[in-house]
C-alpha cells in the first residue's frame, strides 16, 4: 500500500515547502532567540548578534538566586501530577459509565459535562476564591488542584477513547463473572494505555502552563508555581533581560523535553482529542 | 469477530454454548444492577463540578444583585440592578467589550486562514516532510505562556529590542514602544496570541484534511483536475464542519487566550486599549475587590458569549457540508 496517494510537482509543491517552512521559522524563533539569548552576557543581549559570542551560565545564576526555582518547579510539578491523576481518575470513571451502560439521563449527563467546558474560568473565580480562602488552602497545592479534579475535556477526550471499545468485551467479562470494576480495571485499561497516556501528558502540561487560577491562589513568592514566579520576575525584575530570559527557559525545559522525547504521541493525541 | 474478543484481556472468553443459559441468567441479574451502577461511576466526576463550576455560577449570578465586599464576616447587601447599572458607567467597560470583539476578529487570520492553507499546501508535500513541518509548528502551542510573554516583551522592547533594530536598520529613526503605545498595543497582544495559538489550529486543520478520502482526490487528478481544483472542489467543502467549529472555537476563547498576554505585558492598558472581557473581571475582582462589578460583569460576559455561541452554531449548522 502506497502511503501517498498523489504526489504534486512543480510550482504548488515548491509553494508548500515556502509556506510551511516560513511557519515552522516563524513558530520557533522566539523560541530559539530565548535559549540563544539566555547563553549571552549582557552587553551581548543589547546587541544585534545571533549566536553567543561568549557563551556564559551568569544569567542562570542570577536567575536562580533572584527567585526560588527549584521549589516553584517542584511545586508546578506536584500540582501537575496531582491534577493529572485526579482529572484522569474521575474522566476514566465517568467514560466508562457513559459508554458501558444506556441508562436513564445519559444525555443530560453528557450535557452537563460537556457544558461547563463553556463556561469561563472568570464566572466562576470569586465564589471559588472566597471558598478556598475560608478552607485555608491559599498558597498550598490544594488550593491550585482541588477546584481542577475533574475536566470535561479528559471527559469527552476518554469518552472518544471508550467509545471505540468493543461492546461485545462488556458482555464477555460479564458473563465470566467478573464485576464491573474489575473489568474496568482489568480488561478496559490495559487496553488503552496508549491514549490514556497521551491524554495524562496533555493535562500535565495544561497544568504546568496554567497561570490564572494559580496567580489568585498565590500570595507569597516561595509558594509560587514556575508560572506565577516567572510573571513576579516579568512585573518586577522586567529589564534584566538575561536573568530573566534564563529563568524563561528553566521554566519551559520541562515540557519541551517531554515535547522532544514524546513528540509523535503528544501530537497524535491532541489530533484525537482536537479541544483545549 | 470471535479472535478479536480472545485477544483482550487474559482469562477471558466467549460465551460457549453449554454456558449460554447461564448467560442469559447473568443477563439478567445484570440489569437490576445496571440501574445504579453508572451513576456510582459518575458521581466523583458530578459532585466535583457542581462543587466547583455549577455552584460557583449561580453564586455570581446571585451575587451579581448584592453589594458585598468579599469578606466572609459581612452580608451580601441586596441591590436589585445596581451593580448592572454601575457596571455601564465604569470606566473601561465600553473598551473591554470593543476589544473583546477586536480581538475575536484579529485572531481569525492566525487561527483560520494562515492553518487553513498551511495544511492545504501540506497536502502537495511529502507526508514526513509535512510532519517534519508539523512539529516545529506545534511548538509554541506547548511553551509557557509567561515564558512566551518574556521573549515577546523583550523583542517588542523599545530600548535594544529585536523588533526596533531591525526598524532602525531599515531607516526608522525613533524607537516605538509597541506595548506602550495605544495605537500598538492591541495588534501587539493580538499576534502573540496568534502566535502561540496557529499551530493547535492548524493541527486541528491538518488532521480534518488528512481524514478526508483520498479516493475523491484520485478520482478528480483521474478527471484531470489540479491542485487548485482540487483545494476548491475537494479539500474546501469538506473542510467545512472544521472550519466552521474552529471559527466558533476561535471567536469564543480568543480573549481568554490572551488573557496571560494582556495581563503580564500591558495590563489592560495604555489607556485601556487593550483590556477585554476576561482581563476586566479579573482587574474588577480582585484590584477593587468589589464582588458586585466582577459578578455582574461576568453575567452580561457570560451571556453574551452564550448568544454568540447560539448565533454561531446556528449559521454554522447551515454552512456545513458532511461528506455522507
Amino acid at each position: 500500500m502506497e502511503t501517498q496517494v498523489l504526489v504534486y510537482r512543480g510550482p504548488v509543491r515548491w509553494a508548500g515547502h515556502a509556506l510551511l517552512a516560513a511557519v515552522s521559522v516563524l513558530s520557533l524563533f522566539p523560541l530559539v532567540w530565548m535559549v540563544l539569548n539566555a547563553f549571552k552576557p549582557t552587553d551581548e543581549i543589547l546587541y544585534f548578534s545571533l549566536l553567543p559570542q561568549n557563551v556564559t551560565l551568569q544569567n542562570f545564576a542570577d536567575a536562580l538566586e533572584m527567585i526560588p526555582l527549584p521549589t516553584m518547579i517542584v511545586r508546578s510539578f506536584a500540582s501537575g501530577v496531582f491534577q493529572m491523576v485526579g482529572q484522569l481518575c474521575t474522566g476514566i470513571l465517568a467514560a466508562y459509565a457513559l459508554t458501558r451502560w444506556d441508562f436513564p439521563g445519559k444525555k443530560l449527563f453528557y450535557g452537563l459535562f460537556t457544558v461547563t467546558w463553556l463556561v469561563p474560568f472568570q464566572a466562576t473565580m470569586l465564589p471559588n476564591y472566597v471558598n478556598l480562602v475560608q478552607l485555608g488552602l491559599r498558597d498550598t497545592v490544594a488550593g491550585i488542584v482541588l477546584p481542577n479534579l475533574a475536566s470535561a475535556f479528559a471527559i469527552l477526550t476518554l469518552y472518544q477513547s471508550f467509545n471505540a471499545f468493543p461492546k461485545t468485551i462488556f458482555e464477555a467479562a460479564q458473563v465470566d463473572g467478573a464485576n464491573s470494576l474489575k473489568t474496568l480495571l482489568q480488561v478496559v485499561l490495559p487496553n488503552l494505555k496508549g491514549p490514556v497516556a497521551s491524554l495524562g501528558i496533555i493535562l500535565f502540561i495544561n497544568c504546568w502552563n496554567e497561570y490564572f487560577w494559580p496567580l489568585l491562589i498565590t500570595r507569597s513568592i516561595d509558594k509560587a508555581t514556575v508560572q506565577i514566579g516567572l510573571s513576579m520576575f516579568l512585573s518586577s525584575e522586567g529589564n534584566l533581560w538575561g536573568p530573566l530570559l534564563a529563568a524563561a527557559v528553566l521554566a519551559s525545559l520541562p515540557i519541551l523535553l517531554l515535547y522532544m522525547v514524546l513528540q509523535k504521541q503528544i501530537i497524535d493525541s491532541f489530533m484525537k482529542s482536537g479541544i483545549k | 469477530m470471535k479472535s478479536d474478543v480472545l485477544t483482550y484481556g487474559p482469562g477471558l472468553a466467549l460465551p460457549r454454548s453449554g454456558r449460554n443459559r447461564a448467560a442469559v441468567k447473568t443477563k439478567r441479574g445484570a440489569l437490576a444492577r445496571v440501574c445504579w451502577q453508572p451513576y456510582v461511576y459518575l458521581l466523583p466526576a458530578l459532585v466535583l463540578m457542581c462543587v466547583w463550576i455549577y455552584y460557583p455560577l449561580l453564586r455570581t449570578f446571585y451575587l451579581s444583585f448584592f453589594n458585598w465586599n468579599m469578606l466572609p464576616t459581612t452580608t451580601p447587601q441586596f441591590c436589585g440592578l445596581d451593580n448592572f447599572a454601575k457596571l455601564l458607567r465604569t470606566p473601561g467597560f465600553s473598551n473591554a467589550v470593543v476589544n473583546t470583539l477586536v480581538m475575536m476578529v484579529g485572531l481569525l487570520p492566525f487561527s483560520i486562514v494562515l492553518p487553513v492553507l498551511v495544511s492545504i499546501f501540506a497536502k502537495s508535500i511529502t507526508k514526513r516532510a509535512s510532519a517534519f513541518y508539523r512539529g516545529m509548528i506545534f511548538v509554541p502551542m506547548i511553551l509557557a505562556p509567561v515564558a512566551a510573554a518574556a521573549v515577546f516583551r523583550w523583542i517588542l522592547h523599545p530600548a535594544g529590542g529585536l523588533l526596533n533594530q531591525l526598524l532602525e536598520r531599515m531607516g526608522v529613526e525613533e524607537s516605538i514602544s509597541f506595548l506602550n503605545d495605544p495605537r500598538y498595543a492591541l495588534g501587539c497582544i493580538i499576534f502573540i496570541t496568534g502566535w502561540k495559538m496557529t499551530g493547535f489550529f492548524t493541527l486541528l486543520f491538518y488532521s480534518a484534511v488528512q481524514n478526508i478520502d483520498d479516493g475523491y482526490y484520485q478520482a478528480a487528478a483521474m478527471d484531470g483536475a489540479g491542485f487548485w481544483q482540487q483545494t476548491f472542489r475537494i479539500t474546501l467543502p469538506l473542510l467545512s464542519p472544521t472550519l466552521v467549529f474552529n471559527t466558533m472555537l476561535s471567536i469564543l476563547f480568543a480573549s481568554s487566550w490572551s488573557f496571560t498576554y494582556v495581563d503580564t505585558l500591558t495590563q489592560g492598558g495604555p489607556l485601556n486599549s487593550t483590556i477585554n472581557a476576561y482581563y476586566f473581571m479579573w482587574d474588577k475582582g480582585f484590584r477593587t475587590s468589589s464582588s458586585g462589578l466582577t459578578s455582574s460583569s461576568a453575567v452580561v460576559f457570560f451571556l453574551g458569549f452564550g448568544l454568540i455561541a447560539l448565533v454561531l452554531s446556528h449559521v454554522g449548522q447551515k454552512l456545513s457540508y458532511y461528506d455522507n
